[in-house]
């Protein structure tokens, strides 16, 4: 047959690429037809899971027992080979008239199965997902198709035209995939608003193990609550009894710490793990929830949903973990390619703005039964001080010295329900228009807010039996060009935490010393400039004033010193000593301190806990330069 | 000798106006979370006291878990029935606080016949008189 008849053959066949695999092998029956073929087989490479899986096959099926493998490692293989053949010649093809006498002929799986079949000429031809490349989620060819035939058949012509055909074909599967996803995600949403757990089973049915090709599938998602991530559905677990909330180890909570896709051929292969993140858990941790397959769990794609308000930054807002792809014509898993990653990307685009939606409105609540009692604490403690000057003048019982100690606290709980206000101004204003641009620089000695806040909590410190001269200040201190309030709220802030959280049953120890350190060069950890960073032990040297804050209360645990200056966040050993906790404090001095271009971390986690604000020299009143305030804001 | 009494909070600092008044009537004994207040309260006989005001969100302990108050919205709930099931400290007359309407509270209120008051709303002259009658003076 002539290479225009076997086009016209091809051309005719017109798979449909709304059928998915069945059109990949629809093509394949065409070339068929048109060609000598012996044995062909089309193969989807995987580079990241290093695997290649065979996604349609001629139907010249081998004896069973000479059958090929249904998938096997891509590097070493015949396939890789090829595919370095033509990443040298910059070709789509690499061909040989006799496989048998071929170099590559060593890195065959199935050498006698050719022996015995008598193949011979052998074309190996490449194609592309052009939406997979266009994104760099993979680079190389998307697969290849392997063509034995009885006689030389093949030219450079046939090969590029099949190279197009079938990366066009391919290309466009994935599309309509995407949009399958995307169009069945809003579907979903658009019916079942407001009902989140049938939305969530919906998805999983309809969209994770329907499009996606997986066995089982599962989403967790963020619980502020338990400060962990929280199965809120699955399509079945072994163990399901048990009601997972995975704070510790395990795939769900490392993908939620990288904030990054894992995709791993064994999810229980601990070595293929650390491999692939650099991050090792044992079998154990990575066994905490298995999800129901009908074949041994294997292969595993977990990818995170991240805030759509800040996709690079914080943690993910839902996890979602599928397990086992199925094998496009065999019963039985394989691994999770590019293709499944883009999909899975698409997904949680979608995904995350409901889930997002669903975030703020339980977010509004909470906000609101938080908010509602911080503020109405001072609020009630004004209302009871009136109260108490009523019930007294009804009585007669007022003297001077009373009624002077009840309008005193009436003052006292007054500035507290004024500084709780000015904390939510600067620490809630809109993110990317946050104070700092309202801040209004002065010159003035830090012991000045530093002092304001003692006297704020001097009435807290009193009424709890403190003796609040404890909290001292032990340093010569400099000029800063600072906003007052701004500064005055940090060590507010910082100082109700060391009362809140000091040892309760040890009174006489309270203590809180304020060190500055002025003018020196500071080591600094990397992570206090970006939260991001891994490396724990990265520093970052820089000149300008170190502030210590140290108290002897009930510490923090070293595993969250850098959580605690999340939004929400609160220790969950903190429930043992304070009931109630916005979790907004140590936030709000975060951000206070990253408008001021400083940096905060936890530098002694207990006995005595230390939080360490750096300034930077800018600030400083005798610094080199003053840049202008304009400047300042940049 | 005034009489005793027990009130278990963790955030009383702005309570401090009633607390002051309480205190010209009642020893007022002051304990901030559950293992404080059970400690405390068994550590002595079942007239020692002779009654507990407390708050229902509390921090939790040992004595009541996170899960069994949680964590920490019901500790004061956990702790009611702790002492009404207890066989010393069962007529233990106990006035309850919360910072909001909660149908479990007033159910809870109910069947113990326990009275609830809104930290929010509650007047000083209507808690005394609450506490008057029910921990006599």
């Amino acid at each position: 047959m002539s290479f225009a008849t076997a086009k016209l053959v091809i051309e005719a066949s017109k798979p449909n690429p709304k059928d998915g695999y069945v059109a990949i092998s629809q093509f394949l029956d065409a070339i068929c037809q048109s060609l000598p073929v012996q044995l062909a087989t089309i193969w989807r490479i995987n580079v990241e899971s290093n695997s290649a899986v065979p996604i349609a096959r001629s139907n010249c099926i081998p004896p069973l027992e000479e059958q090929v493998e249904f998938g096997h490692a891509y590097e070493g293989s015949l396939i890789h080979g090829v595919a370095m053949e033509m990443s040298k010649t910059n070709s789509v093809f690499w061909q040989t008239e006799d496989i048998t006498s071929s170099e590559l002929f060593s890195l065959h799986k199935s050498p006698d199965r050719v022996r015995k079949m008598g193949l011979k000429h052998f074309w190996s031809i490449s194609f592309a997902n052009y939406h997979i490349q266009d994104t760099g989620l993979q680079n190389g060819p998307a697969g290849v198709l392997n063509i034995y035939t009885s006689k030389e058949c093949i030219d450079k012509e046939t090969a590029e035209f099949l190279s197009g055909r079938l990366s066009d074909l391919v290309s466009t599967i994935h599309l309509i995939q995407k949009d399958k996803i995307s169009d069945t995600v809003l579907k979903v949403l658009k019916e079942e608003i407001g009902s989140p757990s049938t939305v969530y089973t919906r998805l999983i049915n309809e969209v994770l193990v329907s499009l996606l090709n997986c066995q089982a599938a599962s989403i967790y998602e963020w619980s502020s609550h338990e400060n962990a991530y929280e199965l809120v559905a699955t399509s079945g677990l072994i163990n399901e009894n048990t009601s997972p909330v995975l704070t510790g180890e395990g795939l769900v909570p490392l993908v939620g710490e990288l904030n990054d896709v894992v995709m791993l051929r064994n999810f229980r292969d601990s070595d293929e793990l650390h491999a692939r993140t650099g991050v090792f858990l044992s079998g154990f941790a990575l066994d905490q929830t298995i999800e129901k397959t009908e074949s041994v769990p294997m292969s595993v794609l977990c990818f995170p949903v991240s805030n759509p308000a800040s996709p690079a930054e914080g943690r993910p807002i839902a996890i979602v973990k599928l397990v086992n792809k199925r094998h496009p014509f065999k019963n039985r898993s394989i691994d999770f390619d590019g293709d499944d990653k883009a999909l899975a990307s698409e997904f949680a685009s979608v995904f995350s703005l409901f889930e997002e939606n669903q975030r703020l409105s339980k977010a509004r609540t909470t906000f609101a039964l938080l908010f509602g009692h911080e503020a109405q604490a001072p609020a009630s403690g004004i209302r009871g001080a009136a109260d108490r000057l009523l019930y007294k003048a009804d009585r007669m019982q007022l003297n001077p010295r009373l009624q002077r100690s009840i309008v005193q606290d009436i003052f006292d709980f007054s500035e507290l329900l004024i500084s709780f206000s000015e904390s939510l101004q600067i620490g809630f204003a809109n993110r990317k228009n946050r104070r700092a641009r309202t801040y209004s620089y002065q010159l003035l000695n830090i012991s000045e807010p530093i002092e304001a806040a003692k006297r704020l909590v001097t009435p807290i410190c009193r009424y709890e039996r403190l003796d609040f001269e404890k909290i001292g200040i032990y340093a010569r201190l400099p000029d800063v060009y600072i906003d007052r309030r701004a500064a005055m709220q940090i060590f507010y802030n910082l100082f109700t935490n060391a009362i809140k959280y000091r040892h309760l049953s040890e009174n006489e120890s309270f203590r809180v010393f304020v060190n500055v350190k002025y003018r020196t060069a500071i080591n600094i950890p990397a992570m206090a400039f970006d939260a991001n960073l891994r490396d724990e032990l990265a520093t970052v040297r820089r000149t300008g004033i170190l502030i210590e804050v140290s108290d002897y209360g009930i510490g923090i645990d070293p595993k969250n010193a850098n959580k605690i200056f999340g939004e929400g966040y609160r220790e969950p050993s903190a429930g043992k000593t304070v009931a109630r906790g916005s979790g907004i404090g140590l936030f709000v001095v975060k951000n206070i301190v990253t408008d001021l271009k400083g940096a905060i971390w936890v530098s002694s986690c207990v006995g005595p806990t230390i939080i360490s604000i750096f300034l930077p020299q800018e600030l400083l009143y005798d610094r080199p330069k003053l840049p202008s305030h304009e400047e300042f804001k940049k | 000798m005034k009489r005793r009494i027990i009130w278990c909070d963790d955030d009383l600092f702005f309570f401090k106006s009633t607390v002051e008044e309480l205190e010209e009537l009642y020893d007022v004994h002051i304990t901030r979370n559950a293992d404080e207040f059970w400690r405390k309260l068994t550590s002595h006989d079942q007239n020692y006291f002779s009654g507990v005001i407390m708050d229902v969100i509390l921090p939790h302990g040992e004595i009541v878990s996170a899960k069994q108050s949680e964590n920490g919205e019901r500790t004061g709930l956990v702790l009611l029935e702790m002492l009404k099931s207890s066989g010393s400290f069962s007529a233990l007359p106990v006035v309850l606080l919360s910072i909001r309407d909660n149908h479990d509270i007033d159910a809870m209120a109910k069947t113990h016949r326990v009275p609830v008051f809104q930290k929010a709303g509650v007047r000083i002259a209507e808690l005394i008189e609450t506490v008057r009658k029910s921990f006599g003076e």
